[in-house]
């Protein structure tokens, strides 16, 4: 038997559930005891969470676990064992006997209602990862990681049910090494990324952008990435989406923006050629906060000195960030800077939305570029309609453009065609590291 | 120092399907409420219309909480909806348990408005049209029984 100081660790303070170990050892205890032959786990998590403890202050957020627990205890009294795994992350462990349809739909009801808590109505709204295994072929351990993965999935996907499938577990464990990887990278260079622009782990490389008009560079577009100790240079659209997800694109956006402003104005002092623009990407996930985004790119401006309008911000249309972005887009353009969509007519942008953001610029995304030259005259002509169309739209609202993605002399020669200006891609130039930029812009001036 | 709350909420009836039905659960929420709320100093006030349970409950936080909660958990309810939540200085329904102001046919409320438009200080003022009206339709009942 247990002492009671011994139980007393065993139970979650907040909730008074077991916590995950003791839940998990009492799960394997009754299946024993009562002979069980198969378990069906769901476990839960509250979506938005931490969204709500920001709100509401951690002690009412405690209180807010609290009465799932004691909800999820008076509703599911046919549940083997219900604990809190951690954070907001709940498991209900049923035997095989129980009609699992019926427990989801019942599960689902009870979350939706609402709770009243010091003079606070609070909804809750969860997502669920399911997994059923018989108890000979599994153990109860890799049947609740199992559940995991399939939250993982759920939250991944957008959808609130999702029940374990057998790729999932390799997908959500490269996912965790990537998050795991991030954020040890990020804590050794915290200090590193917030006080100088030193780091070891990310860099940035710098891909032309060039004016067809000019004949000549006028720009850089800056692209980050990270030298994994194992795995290798990593692109963003691996980690960025993980950054995003921990929460750590602040830092990292941050950072961004003050390295590539320092290294434009190394370029344009040494290339005396004190034009020269800098495209920088912009997470919408750094548009939550904006005050934190403006205080970055107002730091990155004084630290480097450079002239706030050589500074293209590029943001991706984004469906649940436009509403909020407006206002976010006009205190970047009173610092002065410019502002590009990004892969433009792969998003969400309405014409009525170009006509009311502040923007300057539109790049039209490489997948349209790509097929101008295709083999399939379908894929060709739909192309480069859609090509004209954007040109068109960007010259009646007076927006430029850069085509990006450019990577044969048949696709230049058709946007040549069609007026374009502003090129950047592989037929030019791929990304170089700062170093290597002065070179370039010296051999292609000569 | 007290810590007085008033909640007011409708949920839907889901169960009676007849008059007769109707008034037994009605008889065995205000037993229940005599019997339990009196040892909690909750006090309220309940109405039914148009098929919506209308109810006020006022008392200790703590108390209101969890009476609030056990409802949650009742699978006669659904779709509760909290109009307005507030700490109160003093009660409305000091001298009752559960007061019953009545079954009314037609629901007096526009409850799907305001289900539908999620607007907070549309719900408050529902909330406290719910709490006045009460009030008036217990006060008339008690004058009524005098009489």
């Amino acid at each position: 038997m247990k002492t009671e100081n011994e139980q007393g660790s065993q139970i979650d303070s907040i909730t008074k559930l077991p916590n995950r170990t003791f839940g998990r050892q009492l799960v394997e205890h009754f299946i024993i005891k009562d002979n069980v032959q198969e378990v069906q786990v769901i476990v839960i998590e509250i979506s938005r969470f931490g969204q709500i403890s920001d709100s509401v202050g951690n002690t009412v957020a405690d209180r807010i676990l609290a009465k799932v627990a004691k909800r999820l205890s008076a509703v599911f009294t046919n549940a083997l064992c219900i604990y809190r795994t951690h954070g907001d992350h709940f498991c209900l462990v049923f035997s095989g006997k129980v009609n699992l349809k019926e427990e989801i739909a019942r599960l689902l009801d009870f979350a939706q209602r609402p709770f009243a808590i010091s003079g606070n109505v609070i909804v809750l709204s969860i997502r669920m990862g399911i997994a059923v295994a018989d108890v000979i072929s599994q153990s109860f351990r890799d049947t609740m990681h199992a559940a995991e993965a399939a939250l993982h999935h759920a939250n991944k996907n957008g959808v609130k049910v999702c029940f374990f499938e057998a790729d999932m577990l390799q997908n959500a464990k490269s996912s965790h090494q990537i998050a795991n990887d991030l954020r040890r990278s990020l804590m050794t260079n915290s200090h590193e990324l917030y006080n100088a622009i030193n780091s070891e782990d990310f860099y940035l490389v710098y891909q032309p952008i060039f004016s067809m008009l000019h004949n000549k560079v006028t720009g850089f577009e800056a692209l980050l990435r990270w030298k994994h100790p194992q795995k290798g240079i990593v692109m963003p659209s691996e980690f960025i989406p993980v950054a995003e997800e921990i929460g750590v694109m602040d830092i990292l956006g941050g950072w961004v923006l003050g390295k590539a402003c320092s290294d434009i104005v190394k370029l344009q002092k040494e290339s005396q050629q004190p034009d020269i623009m800098i495209n920088i990407n912009v997470s919408p996930v750094q548009f939550l906060d904006v005050d934190i985004l403006i205080n970055s790119l107002q730091d990155a401006i004084t630290e480097s000195g450079i002239q706030p309008e050589l500074i293209r911000l590029e943001i991706t249309e984004s469906s649940e960030f436009m509403s909020t972005m407006e206002s976010a887009l006009e205190r970047v353009k009173q610092l002065g800077c410019q502002i590009a969509i990004d892969d433009f007519g792969t998003g969400y942008s309405s014409i009525v939305k170009l006509t009311t953001l502040p923007i300057d610029l539109l790049k039209v995304d490489r997948s349209f570029v790509f097929m101008l030259d295709s083999p399939d005259p379908v894929k060709s002509k739909q192309a480069l309609l859609i090509a004209r169309s954007v040109y068109g739209l960007a010259q009646a609202l007076e927006l430029d453009v850069i085509t990006e993605g450019i990577e044969t002399a048949e696709q230049l020669a058709i946007v040549e065609k069609l007026g374009a200006d502003l090129i950047q891609g592989f037929y030019f130039a791929a990304p170089m590291l700062e170093t290597e930029m002065l070179n370039y812009l010296n051999h292609s001036r000569s | 120092m007290s810590n007085l709350y008033q909640l007011s909420y409708i949920s839907k009836n889901l169960i009676d399907r007849d008059r007769l039905a109707l008034e037994a659960h009605i008889k065995s929420i205000l037993d229940s409420a005599t019997k339990n709320n009196l040892k909690l100093g909750i006090t309220g006030a309940l109405l039914y219309s148009g098929g919506y349970f209308c109810q006020v409950i006022e008392g200790e936080e703590e108390n209101i909480e969890d009476l609030f909660e056990s409802i949650q958990r009742d699978n006669r309810h659904a779709e509760v909806t909290v109009l307005n939540f507030e700490k109160i200085d003093e009660r409305d329904f000091s001298e009752w348990s559960m007061a019953f102001a009545g079954i009314e046919d037609a629901m007096r409320f526009d409850i799907s408005g305001i289900k539908d438009a999620k607007d907070t200080i549309a719900m408050k003022q529902t909330g406290k049209d719910i709490v006045s009206v009460l009030t008036a339709l217990v006060k008339k009942k008690q004058a009524t029984q005098a009489s």
